[in-house]
């Protein structure tokens, strides 16, 4: 498989505080790659080291199949980025932001910028200045800057933030229209893991600096035994061992004093009731239910939720 | 370096701060033109010219000051510096083209002050209206004002390392103005030290002769000043993290 970034034993300290702890990233050319991590994780940190905002400790860093020894320009002009709060002059309007960005890149082209405002839905000719605008209209302007020279790879740290449900939704379409149409490769963090279940192709979660787990979404998928039977008895020890003996049932796990999760899904609900009516058992509830990515991610990080 | 230099220049043309900085430096000679008309019309041509050296000495390191640490401490308050870092642009390429662009601004700004100067001298003076008064007023205070420049360019170091910080590259702003007003009254004794001291040094490069031992410690001192302020500009900035 190809990568487009690649990051080995990255660490970075901040005075005696480790934020990024021997962090191997592997992200794949032209899939969504999704860094999953509570704030301080240190998610922006190895952003800000893939962008060349931060310098690394130890570690290093591919991208585009070459290691990144020193600051070159060529690579980074391949980039597209926003990196946390959306940065513009305040007092310039979109297109005239965009300009002063665009001339740091070369000549000012007025249809790349208004293409870009385009496909994030932001007026061309708009006399409102940016610090009118809304946290929205911000991000929508910052997405905007991240693909106007159209980037083979783009580092987007919370792009939904301050949008509403349905520019959420437009950003989301987005995004997956770039990578799986235009064939870029996106790195995306977002705390809103609903989102980055629907989005992602492969995932990097991230928690205290280290990376804990990197796999595609697929594999996720199956590593978080995404569906068990959750059932509420009487006498759990009881239907604990009738479970894994006489049914001979493996995956069991007992979260709660009278819950039982069965991951061994060789029974459906209604058999498995069956079953335990027959003998002779009282089962008060049963019911399929879905492991989320929030429960994987706590269940990776000990406990620690995303929020 | 062109196009980081044209990105600043889009900048600077909608910089308020830089607008009313040129504004204030051509109200000195406009003020000392009004002075002279209406308050002192008895006020001769040299006194005339010392009291504009004295306020422009004064008053162009403040207004310098405010415009370069307002332009900076925005980049950092505002986050564009990493934008512009990942357009992307070197860190040495950014901060040149801040000085230049910069410098551009003081230019033109010093170039109109000049010219009020100069129609001031030939509206109120028109007897000392010389070529060689003339020549004399206007190197005075273009050397002055190139001086200064020089010697304020530490200030966008400490811009660099306040970030979005605002007070101590203001503070060093007044004391750098206040320096050079003081170095028009400095006695004989303490001539040397101010000579060394740059900012008092840019106000004492106007009143010793040129090619003097005191002209030349003067010259050293100012641009070691500035070399030393660059230098530690592009060092302190390009081992920032952003």
């Amino acid at each position: 498989m190809e990568y487009m970034i690649q990051t080995y034993g990255l660490c970075k300290k901040y005075g005696g505080c480790s934020v990024v702890q021997n962090v191997s990233m592997h992200v794949p050319k032209g899939k969504i790659y999704g860094l999953l991590g509570r704030n301080g994780a240190g998610k922006i940190t190895i952003m800000k080291i893939l962008l060349g905002l931060v310098k690394k400790d130890s570690g290093s860093v591919t991208l585009f199949n070459q290691v990144m020894a020193d600051y070159q320009s060529g690579i980074y002009a391949r980039i597209g980025s926003t990196i946390e709060s959306p940065g513009f002059y305040s007092n310039l309007t979109a297109m005239e932001n965009l300009s002063v960005f665009s001339r740091l890149r070369g000549k000012v082209d007025k249809n790349k910028i208004r293409n870009a405002l385009n496909v994030v839905g932001l007026p061309y000719q708009d006399k409102k200045i940016f610090s009118k605008y809304s946290l929205g209209m911000k991000q929508r302007l910052a997405i905007a800057n991240a693909i106007i020279n159209d980037p083979e790879l783009l580092i987007l740290d919370e792009p939904t933030n301050g949008l509403d449900p349905i520019g959420i939704a437009e950003m989301r379409i987005l995004i997956r229209r770039l990578s799986h149409e235009c064939g870029k490769t996106i790195l995306i963090s977002s705390h809103q893991l609903s989102e980055m279940e629907q989005m992602v192709d492969w995932i990097g979660i991230i928690h205290e600096g280290r990376m804990l787990e990197e796999c595609s979404y697929q594999q996720l998928e199956e590593n978080r035994q995404h569906s068990y039977i959750r059932l509420v008895v009487k006498e759990p020890e009881q239907v604990y061992e009738y479970l894994k003996k006489s049914l001979s049932i493996e995956n069991i796990k007992r979260p709660e004093a009278s819950a039982i999760e069965i991951y061994d899904l060789k029974y459906g609900t209604l058999e498995l009731n069956s079953r335990l009516f027959a003998a002779g058992f009282a089962v008060a509830e049963i019911s399929k239910c879905q492991n989320s990515l929030e429960d994987y991610f706590k269940k990776l990080t000990g406990g620690a939720g995303i929020a | 370096m062109h196009n980081a230099v044209c990105s600043e220049i889009i900048k600077f043309r909608r910089n308020k701060m830089a607008w009313m900085g040129t504004l204030i430096i051509v109200t000195i000679p406009l003020f000392m033109i009004w002075n002279r008309l209406v308050i002192d019309p008895q006020r001769e041509y040299m006194e005339w010219l010392m009291s504009v050296l004295m306020l422009n000495t004064l008053i162009l390191p403040i207004v310098n000051g405010f415009v370069i640490t307002s332009n900076m401490q925005r980049e950092y308050q505002d986050r564009t510096i990493r934008n512009i870092l990942t357009a992307p642009v070197s860190r040495e390429k950014f901060m040149a083209a801040k000085l230049v662009v910069w410098f551009l601004w003081y230019l033109i700004s010093i170039c109109l002050l000049e010219m009020i100067v100069t129609a001031g001298c030939y509206t109120l003076f028109p007897v000392e209206f010389t070529t060689g008064n003339m020549r004399y007023a206007l190197f005075l205070l273009i050397q002055n004002n190139f001086f200064s420049f020089i010697a304020g360019i530490p200030i966008l170091w400490i811009c660099v390392k306040q970030q979005a910080l605002f007070y101590p590259s203001m503070l060093a702003t007044l004391g750098s103005a206040v320096l050079q007003a003081a170095g028009l009254q400095v006695s004989e004794e303490l001539i040397l030290p101010a000579c060394v001291c740059p900012w008092t040094a840019v106000s004492i490069s106007g009143l010793v002769e040129v090619d003097t031992f005191y002209y030349w410690i003067c010259l050293v001192s100012i641009f070691l000043c500035g070399l030393v302020g660059f230098m530690g500009t592009i060092i302190s900035f390009g081992n920032q993290d952003q």
